[in-house]
C-alpha cells in the first residue's frame, strides 16, 4: 500500500499539463497532492511503526530472472517520506509566492514529478526501483534547473548539472548490472545479507561505483561544480534540490548501503573526500557575492558533513543531520527568494545597501546562519554532536577548523546583508511568511528530536570536549566576521582572506572540466573526420569496381570478330597448357 | 487463427490498387489506399496476437525444397509489431515530405513494407532471401530517386554495393546450408545442423557475420551508413534505421543464435570486444557532429552496436534485451529523425549551432524532441531502458568489458544535451521569430510513436512474454 503515498503527486504531475495553463489551479493541485502525501506518510508511519513491511511487485521476468520492484516501510524510510513531503509542502507554498509571474502548468507538473520521484526513492527497497527514481530525480532536476530555458545561464547550467550527475547515474547502472549478475537479486536487504558471499574484488568495484554515484549526486568533490551553477534555476527549485531531495539522495544511498561500503573498505576515502569538500566549499563561500551561491556552498559543505558521518559508520548522525539541514537550508532559500522578489537582486553587497536590519527577515536569517554554524541552542548544534560522535582525534581536530571556517563564511553573509538598520517594515505575504516561521521554529526547538530519534535509526550523541572546542571555534568565527564585515575593521586582513579564497577558486578546476568536455568534442571531431575518410575509402573501392566494369564492358562490344579471336586465343592457350603439363 | 499470408496479401492488394489507379481515376486517393492497407494489416496483427497465427505453405519446387512457407519463429512477434506499426507513423510523415511522383513512391514504400514483414515471417530461406532483396532494392530506389538531388544517387549506389555484397554472403550461407542439410526450410535445417562439417560451419558463420555487420552496421562495414542515411529523404532514413537495420539484427538472432550457437559461444569474446569498440568509436564520432541528421545517424548505429553486444554474448537474457532494444530503438529513432526533418524544414538548416531558443516558438515539438532524446538515453519508464539493462546484465555475465559500452551512453548524454541546449534552449534568434509549431498531422505522428515508446517502457513484459522460445 506504500505506493499510495506516491500516487497523489503522480496524478498531479499528469493532471496539471492536461488541464493546461490555469494559474491558481495548478498550484492548488500540486500543493494539495503534497499535503495528501504528507498525511498518508503520517498514517503509514503510525501503522508501520517498528515494523519492516516489504511490498514487492514484479515488473517483468525472463526465464528464471525476475526484475522486481519493491518498497519497504520501516521507521527510517517512512520518516524520510515524512520529511520529503513536509519540506515539499513548504517549498510549494513558497513557490506560490515566488512563481506568481511565471508559467504555472509546466513548473508545477515538473515539481510534482520531482517530489514523486524523491518520495519513491526514499521508500524503495529494490535497487532497481531506487535507480529508476534516481534517474527520474536527475532528469526532472535538469528540466527544473532549465526552467527559464530562454536565458543563456540556465541553458548552460542545466546541461552541466545533468552531465555531471549522469556520471554517477551510469556508475549506478554499472553497479546495478554487477550486483544482479553476482547475486541475482536487486533487493537491498538481501544484498546486505549476502555481502560475505561477494568476492573481494567485485565488492571493491561495487563499493566504488556506488560511492561515485553518491558523490556525484550529492555534489561532492570532484563533482561539486554543478550545484553552484544550478543556482540559475528558480529559487523554489533550488530550495527543494538543496534540502531534502536530490543532493540528499546521494548521502541517503550510501546510508542505505553502508555495510557494503564499509565491507569494501572505502570509509577512509569517503572521510578524506568529505574533508576536502568541506574545506574547499567553506573557503570558496568566503569570496562569493551571490546569496544563493553562498547557500549552495554551504549545502555542499553540509553534505560533506553527512559523508563524514557515513565514513565513520554513523548512519544515525548522517540522517539526523540531513533532517536538520533540510529544515534550515530550505528556510534560508526562502529568505533569499523573498529578498530577491522584494529587491530584485541576489548580490549580498547590493542587498547590504537596502537596509534590511530590523525587517522581519532578520531573526529567521539569524537562526538560519547560526544553524549553519551549529551554535546552540539551535537544532544543528545537537545534530553536530551526533555527527561527530564516531570521530577520532585527528578527524575531530580537522573538524574544528571546518567549524571555524563555516561560522566565518556564514556570518560574513549575515553581517553583510543585515548591516544597516531600517525602520520601514517589509510587507508580509502569507505564502512566504508562514513556511519561514514554521521552519525557523523547528530549527530552534528541533534539538529535542534528537532524544526521540533512537526509534527511527540507531543514533548516539555525546557532548564531549571536542564539541565544545568546535563551538568555541565557531564563536571565534562569528566574532571575526563581526569584526571584519559588520564593524569593517582590519580591511586588509579580510582582503587577504578573500585573495586566498579567490586563489583556490582560480586553481582551474572548473577550466579543467570544461577542457575535458572540449577535448571530447575535439576528439570526436577528429574521429568523425577519420570516419568520413574511412567511408570515402570504401566508396573508392566501390568506384574501382565501376572502373573495372567499364574496362570489361569494352571487351563486350558485340564485335563478332573479336569474340572469335578471343575464343581461338583461349583454345590455343588451353591446348598449349594441356600439351605442356600432361 | 489468423493466417500469416493475410499480412502479405493485404499490402499486395494495396499495391494492386495503386497500379490500377493509373488506369481508373475513380479509385480513392493513393494515400487512403496505402494507409488503409497498413491499418488493416495492423488490425490483422492485433487479431493474430489474440487468436494466434497459423502458418502457410505452398510447395513450389519440392526437389530443392522451395516452398512458399510462412511460419512464426521464436522472435517473430516483436519484430512484426515493429514492422506493422512504425511504417504507419512514417507514412503520415511521408505524405507531407514527398512531392514528386507520389504514387510510385508509395509503391516502393508498400514494397519495403511487405517485404520486411515477409522476411520476419518466412520460414523458407529462398523466400526469406527474395524478400530481403526486394526490401534492399526498393530502398535503393527510394534513396536514389527521392533523395538529395546531387548526392542521392551516389549514396544509393554505395548503399546498393555494400548491401548487395552482404546479400551475396547471406545467399552463400543459404546455399551451404542447403548443400549439407538438403533443405531450405528453417526448422528442417535447425534439426540437421549436426550434418555440417565443422569447417563449413565456420565458413558459413563468418559469411553470416559479414552480412550482419554490413546490415546493422558494425565497424568496419559501416561506410555506407552516413551517405545513405544522410542523403535519403527523411522517410527513407526512417525506414532504413527503423526497419532495414533491424533485418540485420533479426538475421543475426535467427541464424547466428538459432543455428550457429556453438560457434557464437566460441567467438563471443572477440565479437563483444568488436561491439564495444564500435560503440565507443561511434559515440565519439557522433560527439563530433554538428549536423543533427548526421548525429542521429551515428547515434542510431551506436544503439545497433549495443544490440550486437547483446546478441554476441549468446545468453538468452541478453538476446531478449537486444530484441527489446531493437524494437524500442525503431520507434525512438523514427521520432528523432522526424523531429530533425521538421526542424530542417522550419529553420532551413541542419546544424544545431545555427538554431537557438526554438522551444519558445515550438513547445510541442520541443516536448517530443526532449522526450525522444530521454528515451534514447535510457531513462527508465521509456522503452530503451529495459533492453539496455538486459543486454548489460547478460553480457556482463560473459565478460566484464561489455560494461565499457556504458561509457558510450555517457558520450551520448553529452552530445544529446548539447543538441537540446543549442537548438531548443537559449535566446530565440530573430530570424526564427515567425516560426509555428508542428501541424496536426505531425502531432499525430509524434503521439503515435510516443505511445509505443511509453507502452514498451512501462510494460516490457508485453514483448518478453512472446520470447519464451529463446
Amino acid at each position: 500500500m506504500l505506493y499510495l503515498i506516491l500516487l497523489p503527486l503522480l496524478i498531479s504531475a499528469v493532471l496539471i499539463p492536461l488541464l493546461g495553463e490555469r494559474k491558481k489551479l495548478s498550484w492548488l493541485i500540486s500543493l494539495s497532492a503534497a499535503v495528501i502525501s504528507f498525511l498518508l506518510s503520517i498514517l503509514f508511519f503510525i501503522l508501520y511503526f517498528n515494523k519492516n513491511i516489504l511490498e514487492s511487485y514484479t515488473w517483468f521476468s525472463f526465464s528464471n530472472f525476475s526484475f522486481s520492484l519493491s518498497f519497504i516501510g520501516n521507521n527510517l524510510t517512512l520518516f524520510m517520506a515524512l520529511l520529503v513531503s513536509f519540506i515539499s509542502i513548504m517549498v510549494l507554498m513558497f513557490a506560490g509566492f515566488y512563481m506568481k509571474e511565471e508559467k504555472h502548468a509546466r513548473f508545477y507538473a515538473e515539481m510534482s514529478f520531482f517530489i514523486f520521484s524523491m518520495l519513491g526513492l526514499v521508500m524503495s527497497n529494490s535497487l532497481l526501483l531506487f535507480f529508476i527514481f534516481w534517474e527520474f530525480v536527475g532528469i526532472t532536476s535538469y528540466l527544473l534547473i532549465g526552467f527559464w530555458y530562454d536565458r543563456d545561464g540556465p541553458a548552460v547550467s542545466s546541461k552541466k548539472a545533468l552531465i555531471i550527475t549522469r556520471i554517477g547515474d551510469l556508475a549506478f547502472l554499472a553497479a546495478l548490472v554487477i550486483v544482479f549478475s553476482t547475486l541475482k537479486t536487486f533487493s537491498i536487504s538481501s544484498i546486505l545479507n549476502s555481502i560475505s558471499s561477494i568476492p573481494m574484488t567485485v565488492l571493491i568495484i561495487l563499493g566504488s561505483l556506488f560511492t561515485i554515484a553518491g558523490l556525484s549526486k550529492a555534489a561532492q568533490f570532484p563533482f561539486y561544480t554543478w550545484l553552484i551553477d544550478a543556482m540559475e534555476g528558480p529559487t523554489p527549485v533550488s530550495s527543494l534540490l538543496h534540502s531534502a531531495t536530490m543532493v540528499a539522495a546521494g548521502a541517503y544511498l550510501l546510508v542505505r548501503l553502508l555495510p557494503l561500503i564499509s565491507a569494501a573498505g572505502l570509509l577512509n576515502l569517503i572521510v578524506v573526500i568529505g574533508f576536502i569538500t568541506a574545506f574547499a566549499a567553506a573557503l570558496l563561500a568566503l569570496k562569493e557575492r551571490h546569496f544563493k551561491k553562498i547557500l549552495a556552498y554551504s549545502t555542499i559543505e553540509s553534505l560533506a558533513f553527512m559523508f563524514l558521518a557515513v565514513g565513520t559508520l554513523n548512519a544515525g548522525g548522517a540522517i539526523f543531520y540531513l533532517f536538520t539541514h533540510a529544515v534550515f537550508k530550505s528556510m534560508l532559500f526562502f529568505i533569499s527568494g523573498g529578498l530577491a522578489i522584494a529587491f530584485g537582486t541576489y548580490d549580498v553587497y547590493e542587498l547590504s545597501k537596502k537596509k534590511l536590519n530590523g525587517t522581519w527577515f532578520t531573526i529567521p536569517a539569524l537562526i538560519g546562519f547560526a544553524s549553519i554554524s551549529a551554535i546552540p541552542p539551535f537544532m544543528s548544534f545537537f545534530a553536530h554532536s551526533a555527527l561527530t560522535h564516531n570521530f577520532n582525534v585527528s578527524e575531530n581536530i580537522a573538524f574544528v577548523f571546518v567549524a571555524f571556517l563555516t561560522a566565518l563564511f556564514s556570518f560574513r553573509a549575515f553581517f553583510i546583508i543585515f548591516r544597516s538598520k531600517t525602520k520601514k517594515p517589509l510587507k508580509k505575504e502569507f505564502n512566504l511568511f508562514f513556511p519561514i516561521v514554521i521552519l525557523a521554529i523547528i530549527s530552534t526547538v528541533g534539538g529535542v528530536f534528537l532524544y526521540f530519534f533512537k526509534g527511527i535509526i540507531s543514533i548516539a550523541y555525546s557532548f564531549d570536549i571536542f564539541s565544545f572546542i568546535a563551538l568555541v571555534a565557531s564563536l571565534l568565527g562569528v566574532f571575526i566576521s563581526y569584526e571584519f564585515f559588520y564593524l569593517r575593521k582590519k580591511q586588509q586582513l579580510s582582503d587577504k582572506i578573500k585573495n586566498i579564497a579567490e586563489k583556490i577558486a582560480g586553481y582551474g578546476y572548473e577550466k579543467f572540466i570544461i577542457a575535458i568536455g572540449n577535448a571530447i568534442s575535439t576528439f570526436g571531431f577528429y574521429v568523425g573526420s577519420f570516419d568520413f575518410m574511412f567511408s570515402n575509402a570504401m566508396s573508392r573501392m566501390a568506384e574501382s569496381t565501376f572502373i573495372l566494369s567499364s574496362k570489361t564492358r569494352e571487351i563486350e562490344n558485340g564485335d563478332a570478330f573479336r569474340y572469335i579471336t578471343a575464343v581461338i586465343i583461349g583454345l590455343v592457350a588451353v591446348i598449349l597448357i594441356a600439351v605442356i603439363f600432361i | 487463427m489468423i493466417n500469416l499470408i493475410l499480412l502479405l496479401v493485404v499490402p499486395a492488394i494495396g499495391i494492386l490498387f495503386l497500379i490500377l489507379k493509373k488506369f481508373y481515376d475513380k479509385l480513392p486517393s493513393s494515400e487512403i489506399i496505402v494507409l488503409s492497407a497498413m491499418v488493416v494489416n495492423a488490425i490483422l496483427f492485433v487479431l493474430g496476437l489474440i487468436f494466434g497465427f497459423s502458418g502457410f505453405n505452398v510447395n513450389i519446387n519440392p526437389s530443392i525444397s522451395f516452398s512458399f512457407s510462412l511460419q512464426e519463429n521464436f522472435i517473430t512477434i516483436p519484430f512484426l509489431l515493429l514492422a506493422v506499426t512504425v511504417p504507419i507513423g512514417i507514412f503520415l510523415f511521408a505524405t507531407k515530405e514527398i512531392k514528386q511522383s507520389k504514387v510510385i513512391f508509395y509503391l516502393f514504400y508498400l514494397l519495403v513494407y511487405v517485404s520486411v514483414i515477409s522476411v520476419f515471417v518466412s520460414s523458407n530461406l529462398i523466400v526469406f532471401f527474395i524478400f530481403w532483396e526486394v526490401a534492399v532494392l526498393s530502398l535503393f530506389f527510394i534513396t536514389g530517386l527521392w533523395g538529395d538531388h546531387e548526392k542521392g544517387k551516389r549514396a544509393a549506389m554505395k548503399f546498393l554495393v555494400f548491401t548487395q555484397f552482404g546479400s551475396l554472403t547471406l545467399l552463400a550461407v543459404f546455399i551451404l546450408l542447403f548443400l549439407y542439410t538438403g533443405s531450405f526450410n528453417f526448422s528442417v535445417i535447425a534439426s540437421k545442423m549436426s550434418l555440417l562439417p565443422s569447417y563449413i560451419e565456420y565458413i558459413s558463420f563468418f559469411l553470416l557475420l559479414i552480412t550482419v555487420m554490413i546490415k546493422m552496421p558494425i565497424f568496419p562495414f559501416h561506410g555506407w551508413l552516413l551517405d545513405s542515411y544522410y542523403y535519403s529523404p527523411s522517410s527513407g532514413t526512417m525506414l532504413l534505421s527503423s526497419a532495414l537495420s533491424k533485418l540485420g539484427g533479426f538475421a543475426f538472432i535467427l541464424f547466428g543464435f538459432g543455428l550457429f550457437r556453438n560457434l557464437l559461444f566460441d567467438f563471443r569474446l572477440p565479437l563483444i570486444a568488436l561491439g564495444v569498440f564500435t560503440a565507443i568509436y561511434i559515440a565519439f564520432t557522433a560527439s563530433g557532429q554538428k549536423d543533427l541528421k548526421k548525429l542521429l545517424s551515428y547515434s542510431s548505429m551506436f544503439y545497433m552496436s549495443l544490440v550486437f553486444i547483446g546478441i554476441s554474448s549468446g545468453i538468452s537474457l541478453a538476446v531478449a534485451g537486444s530484441v527489446l532494444l531493437m524494437i524500442s530503438h525503431g520507434f525512438i529513432i523514427t521520432m528523432l529523425f522526424g523531429v530533425s526533418y521538421i526542424l530542417m524544414q522550419k529553420t532551413g538548416t541542419n546544424e544545431t549551432e545555427k538554431m537557438g531558443g526554438l522551444m519558445s516558438r515550438m513547445p510541442l515539438l520541443s516536448f517530443f524532441f526532449i522526450f525522444g532524446i530521454f528515451a534514447s538515453l535510457g531513462v527508465p519508464g521509456l522503452s530503451n531502458f529495459p533492453g539496455e539493462l538486459l543486454i548489460f546484465i547478460g553480457s556482463y555475465g560473459v565478460v566484464g568489458i561489455s560494461l565499457i559500452a556504458i561509457f558510450g551512453i555517457m558520450l551520448s548524454t553529452n552530445y544529446y544535451l548539447r543538441v537540446i541546449k543549442q537548438s531548443l534552449f537559449g535566446q530565440l534568434k530573430k530570424t526564427f521569430a515567425g516560426l509555428t509549431d508542428i501541424s496536426k498531422n505531425e502531432l499525430l505522428f509524434m503521439v503515435f510513436l510516443s505511445f509505443f515508446i511509453l507502452l514498451l517502457g512501462l510494460f516490457p513484459s508485453l514483448i518478453l512474454n512472446t520470447l519464451g522460445g529463446l
